[in-house]
């Protein structure tokens, strides 16, 4: 049901707004609203919202600011690390902001040190390992000659070293030589040596073709080899044990501020939220107003709150909402803890109007019968039944999974009822094993099936346009009434009939059955006009969709059983029994998606069509950040 | 030959349907897709609209059905 909501206007002395607006954001009730001064019981024109005054819009500016700091520091910090909380200077202040830059300048010291410390991890592996291959070969000349060394990095390639070793011999007239070794899987590091008077030549050359020359960094250049090669083992040893360092030490920084951090945000929101609330606060020269709406049930506790913390110096008064207030009323849900996970199924459609009704009881009843009538199979119920408590159990995703896992629990429940009524289990495995229908074989008796379908869609949709006629005796909307009424009646005559003409009511009862669904007709024009006929035909078509029951829930039994003949079918049995638990994995995933969808619609487009009004405001109280 | 024609006829029926719906989901998840970019709070009206037209392959499916077992 929808909770009744009174409007509540909040009164005191202007100096006691900001504390005021406090103690309301603590007890997290109120959804605000700009009070009239009409309703506050004043003169035009006495009552006018409060502007934020000179400090104010600075500590605005300063919360902003912060905030967007704060939260920018905060993302992307690492979890774990032990550390003494740091406290911090409030929000707003301007110790906080230099606080805060300092913090900043500190978190890009730690991941400067990271990344520079990585990044030698890098060299030094790349380095190492050709340096390692280059130790083994010596620097020769065939002739007599200055000889000058160069460290090559190549593919693995062989013409590309021939090409290289003819283009060089070719340059030194043959004095030079040319010794490759791998390095690593796909590199050959190569030691070039040449006389020293081509060497620029040479360097040309390489340059010219693309071939990359070994540099070292400047930290190990200009070394012998055997030296850079110590060095370079040296820091690949010390390395890991660094980097894992000043990692920790950004551990251990975020947990000195994190938590910190994350209460400044929160303060900053919150105290944002209060400046911003003043705009929908009114004042006169002496006293304030804050109106808002509030669940009828928290009025007292609220009223008693303000009492005992401002001495009686604020004072609350309620009312029920004014005719024509109805649209700025925001709509609470109230349902039983079994029903209450539905509302998330609501919340795919606009919020139902203040005063109209809430559908969550029916759809919490006739969702899960809709989606058990499709998948109806026992085998696959008892799965989603154990996956839904485990999941239940587990917690996955909070009080959003728990819902759905409540949800899912029902719709498997109601799968395996209907498989035992339908002597379902993994399709025909059921029959196989013993199982025996007790309802109908869905299988063999498809028109029988299609009638419950059509029969399951004429009670639901028989319920919403009930439901619809409640709803316009309501609010007194007479005629809306009348054309609703005469659906029904039509309705009702209409199945009554088709009963009738199925033998499963007597024979006599047709004519009058007929004259009930015509006196509908009648009254459907006579209460909407031509256009109700319109509305008649559409209903049917209305019913007829329920057809989608059947076809869904035929299509997915007849999946099951063609995953039961692979097993028996496909040779060696193994493979076929892999392709049967394939394809039955496959039919219940689709056995949840379609029936989901499908039931989704029915309840969306046929069911609420009939009686749901939505459009309502959603309750946004002004609270604290949870 | 009359259970070529009883077969043809079901299967353009529930074919016919298909394609119909095909064709009309293709239009309505383009446009649906763009409108939820735009706006993702209207998932809900998405989701409906986008299962709408499916209704077209269901009734071809039943009338598939019917032609099959002829009716009774």
């Amino acid at each position: 049901m929808i909770a009744p909501m009174s409007k509540v206007q909040v009164l005191g002395p202007r100096r006691l707004l900001d504390a005021a607006l406090a103690f309301l954001q603590q007890q997290g009730a109120l959804d605000l609203r700009t009070p009239s001064p009409l309703a506050a019981g004043l003169p035009s024109g006495s009552l006018h919202s409060v502007p934020l005054r000179e400090g104010e819009h600075a500590v605005e500016h300063a919360l902003e600011s912060g905030l967007e700091a704060a939260s920018s520091l905060l993302a992307g910090l690492p979890a774990g690390g032990r550390a003494e909380e740091e406290p911090l200077p409030a929000p707003g202040e301007p110790e906080f902001a230099a606080r805060l830059d300092a913090l900043a300048a500190e978190r890009r010291d730690l991941e400067d040190r990271i990344a520079a410390l990585k990044e030698e991890r890098q060299v030094v592996d790349r380095y190492g390992r050709l340096l390692v291959a280059l130790a083994p070969l010596r620097p020769v000349l065939p002739k007599p000659g200055d000889p000058h060394t160069l460290g090559l990095v190549m593919r693995h390639d062989a013409r590309a070293l021939e090409l290289l070793d003819s283009e060089l011999r070719r340059l030194t007239d043959g004095n030079c030589s040319v010794q490759a070794r791998p390095a690593g899987e796909d590199q050959l590091a190569v030691l070039v040596t040449v006389p020293r008077a081509r060497a620029n030549e040479v360097a040309a050359l390489l340059f010219e073709r693309g071939v990359e020359e070994i540099r070292l960094p400047a930290r190990y250049a200009g070394q012998p080899l055997v030296d850079a090669l110590r060095l370079l083992l040296a820091r690949e040893r010390d390395l890991p044990a660094q980097i894992a360092s000043a990692e920790e030490d950004l551990g251990r920084f975020a947990a000195r501020v994190a938590p910190s951090l994350r209460r400044a945000v929160r303060q900053a929101r919150e105290r944002l939220d209060r400046l911003r609330a003043l705009a929908t606060c009114g004042e006169t020269r002496h006293a304030f107003v804050v109106t808002g709406w509030l669940p009828r049930a928290k009025v007292p506790a609220l009223e008693a709150g303000l009492s005992t913390a401002f001495e009686g110096r604020v004072t609350l008064v309620a009312h029920a909402p004014t005719p024509g207030e109805e649209g700025d009323v925001p709509v609470v849900l109230q349902n039983p803890p079994a029903f209450r996970p539905f509302e998330r199924l609501l919340a795919l459609v606009p919020p139902p109007t203040y005063g109209s009704l809430d559908p969550t009881p029916y759809l919490a009843v006739c969702f899960p019968v809709l989606f058990g009538l499709i998948l109806g199979d026992a085998g696959f119920g008892a799965l989603g039944v154990v996956l839904a408590l485990l999941w239940r159990r587990r917690g996955w995703g909070g009080a959003f999974g728990r819902d759905l896992a409540q949800i899912a629990l029902a719709c498997s429940v109601a799968a395996a009822v209907f498989g035992i009524l339908f002597g379902e289990a993994f399709g025909n495995l059921g029959a196989e094993l013993g199982m025996r229908p007790i309802l109908m074989d869905r299988r063999r008796a498809v028109l029988s099936f299609l009638a419950l379908a059509v029969g399951v869609g004429v009670l639901h949709v028989g319920l919403g346009t009930a439901l619809g006629v409640v709803q316009s005796l309501r609010h007194r909307h007479l005629r809306e009434g009348l054309e609703r009424a005469g659906r029904l009646l039509l309705l009702c005559g209409g199945a009554a009939a088709g009963a009738a003409l199925a033998g499963l009511l007597p024979r006599a009862a047709l004519a009058p059955t007929l004259g009930a669904g015509g006196l509908g007709v009648l009254l459907a024009v006579a209460g909407g006009g031509p256009l109700a006929l319109l509305d008649v035909v559409l209903s049917l078509g209305n019913v007829l969709s329920y057809a989608r029951l059947m076809a869904l829930g035929l299509a997915s039994v007849l999946l099951a059983e063609v995953a039961n003949r692979m097993a028996t079918a496909v040779h060696p049995a193994a493979v076929g029994i892999a392709l049967a638990l394939l394809l039955h994995a496959v039919n219940f995933t689709l056995g949840l998606v379609s029936p989901l969808i499908a039931s989704l619609r029915l309840h969306y487009v046929e069911f609420f069509e009939k009686f749901y009004e939505g459009g309502g405001r959603p309750y946004h109280p002004f609270a604290l950040e949870s | 030959m009359e259970r070529v024609y009883i077969a043809m006829a079901a299967a353009v029926s529930i074919g016919v349907g298909a394609l119909a719906t095909a064709w009309v989901q293709s239009r309505i998840g383009t446009a649906g897709a763009g409108a939820l970019s735009e706006k993702p709070e209207l998932r809900g009206t998405v989701i409906v609209m986008l299962a709408i037209p499916e209704t077209l392959v269901i009734l071809g499916f039943v009338v598939a059905v019917l032609i099959l077992t002829g009716g009774g």
